[in-house]
């Protein structure tokens, strides 16, 4: 319900205002905090995307990153070996997610693994493609891909960091729009009455197998999207980070923090968590993993202070309901 | 619309249902009556609700067929069977808690209509049914248990069915609220759906149901009007322990 509190009209002007400052932020603001901005746009979009298979249909993954990586490898790849344009490329990268989490939501979803089981089950997905690009020489292994640094608009690469600050942002306005449309639409209403309650959503004539393939192929989809832009952001991709279980968290934790199963929370979860790490690896970069910590903090305290807190809220509102024995009972 | 007297619109041949070695139901045959409040009865453990789960396509029977305007039920899944037009509700109420009572119904009516604007005209007549249509805005979970169980019966009625399964729909109400329930369900029945019904009253069964079975241990021990199921040796016996008709 938290999404229909953005109808009322403070909050459009709420978001105006927001998307005015954003929109302007280039004119009075130097790298440094432009590039803390992009982190927290970009993990915002992540957390956007893995809302939609997550908040909204209620298929708690925990292997997002793969779908993410397998975006910035594709495109990454075709632009090293082929030529091919990041622009052209990040869409392929998008279809590669978008096959990997066709592949990962139609075993999981075909057997029946519900609740806990799909999470590991997307854990060991996860864990597996990480090994799998680790091993693979014609990917770079474990030595990973850097892409030369050749300014020019058809290879996305640019000298200023304002160029990738309006495409991250124009994504994530992008990304606001699909969920507010998901989230109006006739398809969204039923990702959302599965997530409440998939026996009750299929006893009603409702293919439960596929429209939680649908949201995950959404979901994997625009994930994917936007990992050439990280690669061409940072120039440089390995299977460490972009394969790393801690990704998947985070990309699960921003929602969490900000409103899950609504269309700004990702976003301002993005806010409040991702400038802590940015900041704390910026000012205190030799005790590396230290953001860790002020995360673990700050997760502690939304724990506290949302009432239903963070495990609550994934065991109650997303996790399909268990099988009520009774049913099955005679 | 008129309906032969006693034509069957749903029936089971020759049904078996085993958990693990264990029937739940062993080779049952039954017939749901057409336009017609037909009865499930049985004592506890007698299969009545893994008769529901079976029809219903949540448990997929090792043995027999269902038989619904000739097409074999056996087999397929819950969301098909309900676009063939048999929709149930659950034992223990299944709303979408976090959703509005209306896209409650919204969901259900779906399975007809598949514009939004469409689908909310059928749902708020559903919920005028039911006798929600004030509650339309609020959360399900903020309503009573009496409030939940209408949702649920408006729920599935919004899948415009032709045969209703309502499992025990009553358990639970206070007199006055199952009364109220009893009205709704004889409208629906009215406005030409069958129905097809567990509840424990016994006397509610006999006086509202035109049609029941009787299971026990996953057998058929009867089918009649109530005036034969009452009469009926076998019933008596399993209700009233052996020892009683004996004596």
């Amino acid at each position: 319900m938290k999404s229909a509190m953005f109808r009322f009209s403070y909050s459009k002007i709420m978001v105006a205002a927001a998307l005015l400052v954003l929109l302007s932020l280039p004119l009075y603001t130097g790298s440094y905090l432009m590039h803390v901005v992009i982190i927290i746009l970009f993990f915002g979009y992540l957390g956007a995307c893995w809302n939609i298979a997550a908040g909204y249909a209620g298929q708690i993954s925990l292997g997002h990153a793969i779908f993410f990586g397998a975006g910035a490898y594709t495109s990454t790849v075709l632009f090293l070996k082929a030529g091919v344009s990041p622009w052209i490329g990040m869409w392929l990268g998008g279809v590669s997610g978008m096959l990997l989490g066709l592949f990962v939501g139609y075993l999981t979803f075909r057997y029946g693994l519900k609740g806990h089981y799909f999470i590991l089950a997307t854990m060991a997905f996860g864990a597996l493609t990480k090994v799998i690009a680790l091993n693979l020489d014609a990917i770079g292994a474990a030595q990973g891909l850097i892409i030369p640094f050749k300014a020019s608009f058809v290879n996305f690469q640019f000298t200023g960091k304002t160029p990738y600050y309006y495409y991250i942002l124009f994504m994530v306005i992008g990304i606001v729009l699909v969920c507010t449309a998901v989230e109006r639409s006739r398809f969204g209403q039923i990702l959302m009455a599965i997530r409440e309650d998939e026996d009750a959503a299929e006893s009603l004539g409702v293919n439960t197998f596929m429209y939680k393939l649908l949201a995950m192929v959404l979901s994997s989809f625009v994930t994917g999207l936007v990992g050439a832009f990280y690669s061409f952001y940072i120039g440089y991709i390995h299977p460490d980070t972009l394969f790393t279980p801690f990704l998947s968290i985070q990309i699960t934790l921003i929602p969490i923090t900000g409103g899950l199963g609504s269309v700004f929370g990702p976003i301002v979860g993005s806010f409040i968590l991702s400038p802590i790490s940015e900041i704390t690896r910026g000012f205190l970069g030799k005790f590396s993993g230290l953001h860790l910590m002020v995360w673990g903090v700050v997760i502690m305290l939304i724990v506290i202070l949302i009432p239903k807190g963070i495990i609550v809220e994934i065991q109650e509102r997303l996790r399909p309901k268990p099988k009520t024995g009774e049913d099955q009972s005679l | 619309m008129m309906k032969r007297a006693d034509a069957s619109l749903l029936s089971v041949r020759d049904l078996t249902m085993e958990f693990r070695g264990l029937k739940a139901l062993s080779r049952l045959d039954m017939n749901v009556m057409s336009g017609k409040v037909n009865g499930l009865i049985g004592p506890n453990g007698a299969g009545k609700t893994t008769l529901f789960n079976v029809i219903s396509g949540f448990l997929k029977p090792q043995e027999g067929r269902i038989l619904f305007e000739d097409r074999n039920l056996a087999g397929l899944r819950p969301h098909e069977i309900c676009r063939l037009g048999i929709v149930r509700t659950f034992q223990i109420v299944k709303v979408f808690p976090e959703l509005s009572v209306l896209k409650n119904v919204m969901i259900g009516s779906f399975n007809r209509h598949k514009n939004n604007k469409q689908s909310q005209e059928v749902s708020e007549k559903v919920l005028e049914m039911v006798g929600l249509a004030g509650k339309k805005n609020r959360l399900a979970s903020s309503l009573t248990l009496s409030g939940r169980k209408r949702l649920e019966l408006a729920r599935a009625l919004a899948t415009e069915p032709a045969l209703l399964l309502l499992d025990e729909t009553m358990a639970g109400l206070n007199p006055t609220e199952g009364e109220e329930m009893l009205s709704v369900i004889h409208e629906i029945n009215r406005s030409g759906v069958t129905i097809f019904m567990i509840e424990h009253m016994m006397n509610i069964m006999m006086s509202v149901c035109e049609h029941i079975v009787v299971l026990n241990y996953g057998e058929k021990i009867a089918e009649g009007n109530p005036g034969e199921i009452s009469k009926d040796r076998r019933v008596i016996e399993a209700y009233l322990g052996e020892e009683f008709t004996v004596a």
